[in-house]
């Protein structure tokens, strides 16, 4: 301010003796303006350089050059203005509200005889203190072994039932609930809201695991907050949230804060996402992916049953040609070429022996009483044959109910491939370099060549852009 | 299918039926039979995968008597 040039008679001659001086001026007495005054005042107060803590209220940041607020105390109230700049430049919120230690030089706007410190330095409050507090939780449960991957429960790969705790307002709620819906439709969400900052939190968070882990059984569970100050998230940072979940018999997944925030609990907890939505994300499996599995497990079972019964079509060919079906002469004249080789083998005497007996064979057939055994065996032949067909009929017409049942299951099986899927226009993109498939633009860089499987054949392509 | 099984149920279901058909020991019958079960129950996962948006429920109880009545968390 310009009237610093001033320079008033009570100026200058601090040193000999401030006593002296007042005495002078009630002597004197000297009437001041109202401008005088508060410019004493200024001067005096801007001896004072302080250090104090409060918390933020009144905070209006529409003024282009500074930012007023006011710091509390549950007693008083201390103006404060901040340049723009050192606001703009804060690398944590301050909001209505943050309790926050300022550094600064108190002073006085002298126009309206405001009192107000001008703030040079802003830090949270108990930032110091907190994470020594922190650390040393930390510390004692990392002795004790909490933090050991060995003593991490797997998670469920079809959960059906999750039990969500965080704030039911807010980011994260929405957060979880969106993305476990996108991904795997059967799950359902049980949300246990409790308060996530402030009074009260720590309890309600380790009754609602208590909850889950013992009242209201789910799968798994997840233990979620938006971002915020390390104070915020202090609960989570506290030994009774941390040894609640450790004890924890059903999975926890925890998603508190943001990527660089890492509180007690996601070290205790069986599987740690940087955020709720990565919470979610953990904790079912993506809906595509299963869709996939699914599809091999068909092809597969299609291949096996497939082969199972191209086997049996062979086994019922094979039965055609049993001889049995050929009757008694393919009987009969593989006995005659077995008797004749025999017989040929034989020495001149017994030869002839046989000879006999074979006459006499052709004597006893033309007897009665071997044609009678004749007709008789040939009545039981009859009855053979008829029997071997009703069998044959019968595997077919079992081989034919069966096929008609193959058809049916095969339909259905064609309908149930991946393949089917790109029939009715869709397409699965390849990343070209790895051949896996790509779900989301994150997966490959620009300029990566991808292999773009159509219904019939499939294209190659390259990321040009992403979105 | 009579009693529901859960999705996971229905997985391991399906795992035991492929690895059953995969050992090529069973008869026509009864792996046509196993074929069939399984089909049921890779449709039902699909119409579990395809079907309704997951479900979200809110838990009231004694604990909390400022959380928002179930129902508020659907639509906004």
């Amino acid at each position: 301010m310009d009237d610093e040039e001033l320079t008033l008679p009570w100026d200058e001659p601090e040193e000999p003796g401030e006593g002296e001086e007042e005495e002078k001026a009630t002597a004197a007495e000297t009437v001041l303006t109202v401008t005088e005054v508060n410019h004493l005042a200024r001067n005096t107060l801007e001896r004072h350089y302080v250090t104090v803590q409060g918390e933020v209220s009144g905070l209006n940041t529409r003024y282009p050059y500074y930012v007023y607020l006011n710091l509390r105390d549950s007693e008083c109230t201390l103006p404060a203005i901040l340049a723009r700049r050192t606001f703009d430049g804060l690398d944590f919120p301050l909001e209505e509200g943050a309790v926050v230690v300022v550094e600064g030089m108190l002073t006085l706007f002298e126009k309206q005889g405001r009192y107000q410190v001008r703030v040079t330095t802003v830090r949270p409050f108990g930032e110091g203190a907190l994470q020594r507090r922190i650390e040393m939780i930390k510390k004692k449960l990392q002795s004790e072994g909490l933090f050991d991957d060995a003593r991490k429960k797997p998670l469920p790969a079809f959960p059906e039932r999750i039990g969500l705790i965080t704030s039911p307002r807010g980011a994260a709620i929405r957060d979880l609930t969106v993305t476990l819906a996108r991904r795997f439709p059967p799950a359902t969400a049980y949300v246990k809201g409790v308060r996530v900052q402030g009074a009260g939190a720590v309890e309600q968070i380790c009754a609602a695991l208590h909850y889950f882990d013992y009242d209201f059984p789910v799968d798994v569970v997840i233990l979620a907050r938006g971002g915020g100050s390390i104070e915020d998230l202090e609960p989570f940072s506290t030994e009774e949230v941390a040894r609640a979940v450790a004890g924890m018999r059903v999975p926890v997944i925890t998603g508190i804060g943001h990527e660089p925030d890492v509180s007690i609990a996601d070290l205790v907890a069986d599987k740690r996402a940087s955020t709720p939505t990565g919470a979610a994300e953990a904790a079912v499996p993506d809906r595509a992916q299963v869709h996939v599995l699914l599809g091999r497990t068909a092809a597969s079972m299609r291949r096996h049953v497939s082969a199972g019964m191209n086997a049996h079509e062979r086994q019922v060919a094979g039965i055609r040609r049993l001889p049995l079906n050929r009757g008694a002469d393919y009987l009969l004249g593989g006995f005659m070429q077995r008797w004749e080789r025999a017989a040929g083998a034989l020495p001149e005497s017994p030869r002839r022996g046989l000879e006999r007996a074979r006459h006499r064979l052709g004597v006893a057939s033309s007897s009665t009483a071997f044609r009678r055994r004749m007709e008789l065996l040939a009545g039981k032949r009859g009855q053979a044959r008829a029997a071997s067909a009703a069998l044959l009929r019968g595997v077919a017409v079992d081989g034919d109910r069966k096929r008609g049942r193959l058809e049916r299951v095969k339909a259905a099986m064609t309908a149930l491939s991946p393949l089917a899927v790109l029939e009715r226009g869709y397409s699965i993109t390849f990343e070209s370099a790895t051949g896996l498939v790509v779900r989301s633009p994150d997966e490959v860089e620009r300029g990566a060549a991808l292999n773009i499987r159509l219904a019939r054949g499939s294209l190659d392509a390259e990321v040009t852009g992403k979105e | 299918m009579a009693d529901e099984p859960t999705f996971k149920e229905a997985i391991e279901e399906l795992e035991k039926i492929t690895a059953s058909l995969e050992s090529g020991e069973l008869e026509l019958e009864k792996s046509l039979a196993l074929f069939e079960r399984g089909v049921e129950l890779i449709k039902y996962c699909q119409d579990k995968l395809d079907g309704a948006q997951a479900k979200v429920e809110t838990l009231l109880d004694s604990l909390e008597g400022e959380i928002e009545v179930a129902g508020d968390d659907e639509d906004e």
